[in-house]
């Protein structure tokens, strides 16, 4: 590993030298040398961070960005009208260009900003005043895999570590028994696969973990043998057989790590059972997140926005929420835009907000945040009569807490809602921001490989100063 | 208004005077002068474009640039006017042509990136460049940071990676008595040199251990110890080595790190994680080739171009094409369905496979000079995309290397049948016809008559008619007697003859154009791409035997059962013609997971004819006559998904009539790319495929169609006589033409040779000498055909490989913009390595790349391998960047060893087995990996060797080392890989439709399929490269998922059970002590000492009280078992 550009080097050497005797100064060793799960974070920030925490809410598919955040009239005047006659449209994936298409759902102005939101998100809406809109993301990609790598990774290949890799790998975890970077696997993997949220060329200790919001949570974390005692008495008959292999062969600092880290698994089952039960939660919290709610999706969405609650109130540093199985598609609606933008949208909406309220009541909204957005946005036109087709050209994301200026809107596309004419937002600036929110300089947070130093930025990446408080 | 009148005519002199500078600038380029400006015009440039300029674009554009963007400076004329990497951003006069126009517009770059400009001051900039961009005299202003020009000589002299391979003596030591091996020599030259000294060697166990896993990457068994335990002679370890490389599990544990070189994967990633078809199959090569210990030249030989080998390499046993198979490499990347931006896509597609080319064998990050020359090394862009024209003068297909050795002979002695028979026929065809073409007009005359005389064909007195006349004009009375019949049979048939007659006779006879494209009138603004009757070999370029191995030429001879009594044609035209010796062919496909490809649905392999390379200018047209696929293959790209790009596959069914006809295939959304035509049989559908051209069709006339329209006609119907003289003539005419002639015969003739064929009776009796002799032939030929047919192997498996197209070069991309075209560059390899290009009309030069990667000269092939070899070894190379031996790699700890060791190779002729066996036979291997030395402020991270490295076991060793001592491994090799199994954690687009057993079927993890998208979540965990580039060094990490792994996961529990039965009925061992000690030796090649024997024994009487005496006691031993696994010395090799 060539970090050490932000990082405060410990070789394992010194503290093994520090400390007289082997065995438990090595298991610090192991935490030292895997930041993932660091007791303190060790790191220094570039500067003051002012957030802590990363929740991304993934809108894996694309949503529309005229049907939620970014209110275009015009459609309404020329629905049904060909679009090629009043611009240039632009290949697309499915090559089926319709007519241009009205929004299907009204606009209401929410908040003490009156920024306008769709019908889609009526309980969203009611945060409008602790979120800042972005109307004029782009992206490279109009291909959902390159777009989620892009999105995910700063490149359009695959291979690459996640941003939440990227996030660890420079700050470390806070947590000690649960890995820094989890994502919650509500049904839907992207496209591209778990390789959206792998650690690339940084070491594996920084790839995502999918937890599932119900059940075990994760793989593997559940004894095999049938009584804790069983499985107690074989754990420690291992460590005494370790430990008379270490009076035969001496200290190897491969060995102890190795040692340390049946520590911290062990701990991480025995973890993990708290952090999945909701026993803890009361009723009126459950039912903020919409626990309660007749649509089956809602609820497990509800199951995943809590679990994030929970898992930063532990620490973790960056939870990506992936979508719920809705029965027809993800945000991807090539056809039955109606229909099926409204089933997604109402899995997510009372979850959605139910986390920033809830966040906000306990006081962890101002070090956490949260990021929402897809791969794409949709073209405001249709693709055959009821659908939307891709869009990078101009498409909608939001950010709320964390440092985050509420009650604004950044950035603007045509009137069209196809393309950005103002304040472009690439992916590389939404990670430069993220990153100078966590206090980490992006153009300094680098990795050496393959002879290059790679940025979770490329060689890219502004800061979008205009949306930080 | 007089003012403005006046400032209008300054403008008008002003706008003369700038032409007539810009034009002396085209006639005199290097001296500029800079027009005067009046000061109304300077004066609009202070006020309202040099504010503007600065205010959005010297951010990025300016010699105050932190950063220069593009190469372009903004903040002078003279700079603005010459450009930057995108050429001239302004032309004088002409804004709609100014690229600094089109940028603020958006219509080509979208500056500035951030904020669109007004339209007040879009319309600004387009005043001032129509003024000719007025700018006072002066000097563009110093720039803040001036740049390091790339100078790549420079850098080559520097590096030392670039330097030649130096004979080095190994240095004089002054501990004598450690070793005479020259490495060691070199290592403890070094040692001595840092006041440090070897560890001890260690002990007989543990370099057997060591040797196991690293040579085959299992652990030793009991029996296996002991033999070498026992063995004292002095030779031992060697004897080990020389049986480890002779094993063939050898191969399956180093052909896994030449995987990890290949970036290997059996499905495309993306979306739908698609197949990669067979690609097992090159897996199995590598495991193949290093147990064969195939010299290292022949391996790089055989990837970059096993295709092209005169002699190929043949498996020993089942006689198929080895070499060919290497290839594949260059296609195991990502590949993604129907990208919207697909020259793009076809970029990022070469980039890696040059990535990893360039890598794997030469330790150089070429593709960072994708954007820009190399920032730190000696490799340009230039050099970068001069590598791209081998990919693009060559393509991706599955080969049918099975059968291609067996029906390669066919092919050839298909060819040479074809040839002799031809002759024979043909002159069996003359003598047939001879007497009756001589005769003509004597039997048209006699005929007409008598047919007109009996305009009844059926009366009584015919028959003695014609006997009478043939006698009295000593004619052939049976052949006279067909003539009556054919007179009898109607006008239309016989002006039909007649037209094919007197084509280029002097009659008053016109036709429709019989086939304009073949006497050369094409429309002269179409370019024609491939005109199969006239084509070099080097374009008649084919994947297998199916189109024979030369288009046929008008005239030639081939057999045709529609033709009952003498079966055969003349095909009309010059054609790459489907041959039906081929029509049998199958193939043997391994099982499919996802197969989204619209190109996977029909069979390909060995039944393709591609179009050289050329690029799109509107519409395609082809001429074919019968069925076939069509795919146009834009970029190279072959993932068809979708409607996208819908329109490049078409169906073409054989009509009914089975003429020739012109097909437009609407490539319109492909204009400017690079493209070729893939034909492929359909079904056993006749296919001949005549030409190929930009542009739209002739008329679909068909060629053999004749029919008369001239109102002349009627002079048809003159008399007879004349009508039979001038009938003679011509009929005379074609059958010299036909059969005399060293010319390819015209198509009037061949139509009057297949007449003829098609009326046989008319030229000679069926039971003549020389008719009989001939169909005799015909028989002998097809039967010969049939025979022939019968050799040939047509069930194949097929795997990936490469094969040549046309000789393409490709263009620089500027800022690695394919939107950015520069210059084209000829293929060539690095120039840092003397790169030249191959002689452009011989195929893509393959060959010759691999000869100058594989040149004794090149300083960095050899040095690479041996590194890596060294680096498997020791778990660190000697350089450690194995992969970059670049300026941003790491520098080589003992450089004259590395020297000396690739000189060695060289010497040992590139044999890996042997530099191998080499190494692990030195002292500094067989050393101890502990030492009571405490040297950790001399030499920290052991990079002088003073001791053995301790290794952690990859993933797949692990995974085997389970196998192997529970008794679960199934030790077959090579074949299509297990699936892999698959988890609750384990979702999404493309999941395999088939899961894995858990314990994969006893089968060695180089077995188990990889699939981008649902990797071993196992392997992942313990650092198995996700397939995307070159990874000569894995992480080596600690995760508490390992850990968890092999507390939890089912399949760890699963072997510990049936080690547990094992220790229980396989181990002979019958005391508890026995039996823990079995154990300790099967999974760390050691006993346990006593102290360890007591603990283990306590753990299972505890365990034992609390299991119920009617229990099956390999419970218990299952547990210990299991806490043995989770040991960290069962993961690490001391």
């Amino acid at each position: 590993m060539q970090c050490g550009q932000f990082r405060q080097q410990f070789t394992r050497r010194d503290i093994l030298k520090q400390c007289a005797n082997g065995f438990g100064a090595a298991a610090l060793t192991a935490l030292m040398q895997d930041q993932a799960f660091t007791g303190e974070t060790t790191g220094k920030t570039h500067f003051p961070p002012k957030a802590k925490n990363v929740i991304f809410l993934y809108m894996d598919g694309g949503p529309s960005q005229v049907d939620t955040f970014d209110p275009k009239p015009l459609l309404k005047k020329y629905n049904g009208k060909s679009p090629g006659d009043y611009f240039k449209v632009e290949a697309t994936q499915f090559d089926n260009v319709g007519k241009v298409l009205e929004s299907p759902w009204k606009f209401k102005p929410y908040g003490e900003s009156g920024i306008p939101v769709s019908d889609l998100f009526p309980q969203i809406g009611g945060c409008i005043d602790d979120m800042a809109v972005i109307r004029s993301v782009v992206s490279q990609f109009p291909e959902h895999t390159f777009a989620n790598y892009f999105l995910h990774t700063g490149s359009g290949l695959q291979g690459r570590p996640s941003m939440g890799a990227w996030v660890n790998y420079g700050l470390g975890s806070e947590c000690q028994n649960l890995p820094g970077f989890v994502v919650i696997n509500g049904g839907l993997i992207p496209p591209g696969g778990l390789d959206c949220f792998n650690s690339g060329f940084l070491p594996a200790s920084f790839q995502g973990s999918i937890f599932k919001p119900g059940g075990s949570g994760i793989a593997n974390v559940e004894r095999q043998e049938k009584t804790s005692q069983t499985q107690v008495q074989k754990l420690k008959l291992m460590q005494q057989l370790d430990r008379f292999k270490q009076q035969q062969s001496g200290i190897h600092d491969e060995i102890e790590s190795a040692i340390s880290n049946y520590e911290l698994a062990y701990k991480m089952q025995m973890a993990i059972p708290d952090l999945m039960s909701f026993t803890s939660e009361s009723k009126s919290t459950l039912d903020l997140y919409g626990f309660n709610a007749e649509y089956e999706p809602t609820r497990t969405y509800a199951a995943e926005c809590l679990l994030a609650r929970r898992l930063v109130e532990r620490g973790v540093r960056f939870v990506e929420l992936t979508c719920t199985n809705v029965k027809s598609d993800r945000w991807d609606q090539h056809s039955n835009l109606k229909r099926d933008h409204e089933n997604n949208a109402r899995a997510v909406d009372q979850p959605i907000a139910g986390l920033i309220k809830d966040l906000k009541q306990r006081g962890l909204l101002e070090s956490t945040l949260i990021i929402w957005g897809g791969e794409f946005g949709r073209t405001p036109f249709a693709q055959g009569t009821n659908g939307r087709d891709h869009n990078p050209f101009g498409f909608s994301m939001w950010m709320a807490g964390g440092g985050i200026k509420g009650g604004m809107t950044y950035g603007a596309t045509d009137d069209w809602g196809y393309k950005v004419v103002e304040n472009r937002v690439e992916i590389h600036d939404i990670h430069a921001t993220m990153l100078h929110l966590l206090g980490l300089e992006h153009t300094k947070s680098t990795f050496r490989f393959g002879g290059r130093d790679m940025r979770l930025t490329d060689v890219h990446g502004h800061v979008i100063h205009d949306v930080i408080a | 208004m007089k003012q403005l009148l006046r400032n209008i005519s300054v403008f008008l002199l002003l706008v003369g005077c700038i032409r007539f500078s810009t034009s002396a600038e085209e006639s005199n380029s290097k001296t500029e002068s800079v027009p005067a400006f009046s000061p109304e015009q300077l004066e609009f440039f202070e006020k309202s474009i040099r504010p503007l300029l600065a205010a959005h674009c010297f951010e990025c554009h300016s010699g105050q640039s932190k950063r220069l963007e593009g190469g372009l400076r903004l903040d002078s004329r003279a700079l603005i006017l010459k450009g930057g990497d995108s050429g001239p951003s302004a032309e004088p006069n002409k804004p709609d042509d100014s690229q600094l126009l089109q940028a603020v517009r958006y219509e080509s770059f979208e500056m500035p990136p951030n904020t669109r400009l007004k339209k007040e001051q879009i319309d600004l900039l387009a005043r001032w460049v129509e003024m000719g961009l007025p700018w006072p005299n002066e000097k563009p202003p110093a720039a803040a940071g001036a740049t390091e020009t790339f100078d790549l000589e420079k850098r080559r002299h520097e590096h030392w990676a670039w330097q030649p391979i130096k004979e080095v003596a190994p240095p004089v030591v002054k501990n004598k008595s450690w070793s005479e091996h020259p490495v060691d020599r070199f290592i403890l030259s070094k040692l001595e040199e840092k006041k440090l000294q070897p560890s001890h060697a260690a002990d007989k166990r543990t370099i057997l251990r060591r040797l196991y896993f690293d040579l085959i990457g299992l652990p030793p068994t009991p029996a296996q110890i002991h033999a070498y335990l026992n063995d004292a002679s002095a030779n031992a370890t060697e004897k080990v080595v020389d049986q480890l490389l002779a094993s063939p599990q050898f191969g399956e544990r180093w052909g896994r790190h030449w995987l990890d070189l290949m970036r290997y994967a059996e499905s495309r990633g993306h979306e739908f994680d698609n197949d990669a078809p067979n690609a097992y199959q090159y897996r199995d090569y590598v495991i193949r080739a290093l147990n064969a210990d195939l010299p290292y030249d022949q391996f790089i030989t055989e990837h970059i171009a096993g295709d092209l080998l005169k002699q190929p390499r043949i498996h020993p046993q089942n006689q198929f094409n080895e070499s060919v198979l290497a290839t594949a490499f260059w296609y195991l990347s990502e590949w993604v369905h129907s990208p919207v931006d697909i020259r793009k896509d076809e970029t990022d597609r070469f980039d890696n496979a040059i990535d990893v080319m360039t890598k794997s064998f030469l330790g150089l990050t070429v593709s960072c000079a994708r954007c820009h020359d190399h920032k730190f090394d000696a490799i340009s862009t230039k050099d970068y995309y001069a590598l791209y024209g081998y990919l693009q003068s060559s393509n991706y297909h599955q080969v049918r290397f099975e059968s291609m050795v067996q029906n390669q002979k066919v092919a050839e002695q298909a060819e040479l049948l074809h040839k002799l028979k031809q002759k024979i026929l043909t002159e069996k065809l003359k003598s047939t016809f001879a007497v009756g073409v001589k005769n003509f007009s004597q039997y048209f005359q006699a005929a007409n008559t008598i047919a007109h005389q009996f305009p009844h064909d059926k009366s009584p007195a015919l028959d003695v008619e014609i006997q009478q006349q043939a006698a009295t004009r000593k004619l052939n009375p049976a052949i006279l007697k067909s003539w009556v019949q054919f007179a009898h049979s109607g006008p239309e048939k016989k002006d039909r003859f007649f037209a094919s007659l007197l084509i280029d006779s002097d009659t008053a006879v016109s036709l429709e154009p019989v086939n304009s494209q073949a006497a050369g009138k094409t429309n002269s603004s179409d370019t024609i791409i491939i005109d199969y009757s006239n084509c070099t070999p080097e374009n008649f370029i084919t994947d297998g035997f199916t189109f024979g191995l030369s288009p046929r030429t008008r005239g030639t001879l081939v057999l045709d059962q529609t033709n009952q009594q003498i079966p055969l044609t003349a095909i009309s035209e010059g054609a790459a013609r489907r041959d039906s010796l081929w029509e049998d062919l199958a193939d043997i496909n391994s099982p499919k997971m996802n197969q989204k490809n619209k190109l996977r649905s029909f069979p390909r392999s060995g039944r393709t004819l591609r179009t050289p390379t050329f690029e799109v200018q509107g519409p395609v047209s082809y001429r074919i006559k019968g069925g076939c696929w069509v795919y146009a293959c834009v970029d190279s790209h072959r993932m068809l998904f979708g409607p996208l790009h819908g329109s490049t596959l078409k169906k073409i069914p054989a009509t009914p009539e089975n003429q020739s006809r012109w097909i437009t295939h609407d490539l319109s959304r492909y204009k400017g790319h690079r493209i070729h035509l893939e034909f492929t049989v359909l079904d056993k559908q006749p296919l001949e495929v005549y030409q190929v051209k930009q542009g739209a069709p002739q008329s679909d006339q068909p060629l053999t169609s004749i029919s008369l329209k001239n109102e002349k006609n009627q002079q048809l119907a003159e008399t007879i006589q004349h009508q039979s003289r001038r009938g003679q003539q011509a009929i005379q005419n074609a059958f010299h033409e036909y059969f005399d002639s060293e010319n390819t015969p015209g198509s009037q003739a061949v139509s009057v040779i297949n007449w003829m064929i098609a009326h046989p009776d008319l030229f000679s009796e069926p039971q003549s000498k020389a008719r009989l002799s001939l169909t005799k032939e015909i028989e002998n030929y097809r039967a010969q055909c049939e025979q022939l047919k019968q050799t040939i192997q047509t069930k194949s498996q097929t795997a990936m490989a490469i094969m040549d197209g046309s000789p393409e070069n490709d263009h620089v991309l500027i800022r690695g913009s394919h939107q950015n075209v520069g210059p084209v560059v000829e293929r060539r390899f690095l120039e840092s390595l003397n790169g030249v290009s191959p002689d452009s009309n011989q195929g893509s030069g393959r060959l010759e790349l691999a000869q100058a990667i594989n040149a004794a000269s090149n300083p960095l092939t050899h040095r690479v391998i041996v590194n890596r070899i060294w680096a498997h070894l020791f778990g660190r190379g000697i350089v450690p960047s194995v992969d970059n031996f670049g300026v941003l790699g790491e520098r080589p700890s003992h450089p004259e060893l590395l020297d000396f060791l690739a000189l060695q190779f060289l010497k040992q002729g590139r044999s890996l087995k042997q530099i191998i066996k080499y190494i692990v036979l030195t002292q500094t291997y067989q050393q101890a990996s502990q030492t009571t030395l405490d040297v950790s402020e001399i030499d920290p991270d052991n990079i002088y060797l003073y001791k053995m490295h301790l290794k952690r076991l990859e993933g797949e060793a692990i995974r085997d080392a389970l196998l192997s001592i529970s008794g679960r491994i199934d030790s077959k090799m090579y074949g299509p890989s297990v699936p892999i199994h698959l988890t609750k954690f384990m979702e999404g687009r493309g999941k395999p439709p088939v899961n894995g057993p858990l314990d994969g079927d006893g089968r060695r993890s180089i077995y188990i399929q990889v699939r981008r998208n649902f990797l071993s979540p196992m392997m992942l965990a313990y650092d198995t490269p996700s397939p995307f580039s070159t990874m000569g060094r894995r992480n080596v990490s600690n995760v508490p998922a390992q850990a968890l792994i092999m507390m939890n996961d089912p399949f760890v529990i699963q072997q510990s059970q049936l080690w547990g039965k094992r220790v229980t009925t396989e181990s002979k061992r019958q005391s508890t002590d026995d039996k823990i000690r079995w154990m300790y030796e099967s999974a760390v090649s050691r006993l346990p000492t006593p102290d360890e024997l007591a603990a283990a024994k306590q753990f299972v009487q505890e365990l034992t009280k609390h299991t119920p005496p009617t229990a099956d006691p390999a419970i218990v031993w299952a547990e210990l078992g299991h806490v043995i696994f989770n040991l960290k010395e069962f993961i690490y090799v001391f």
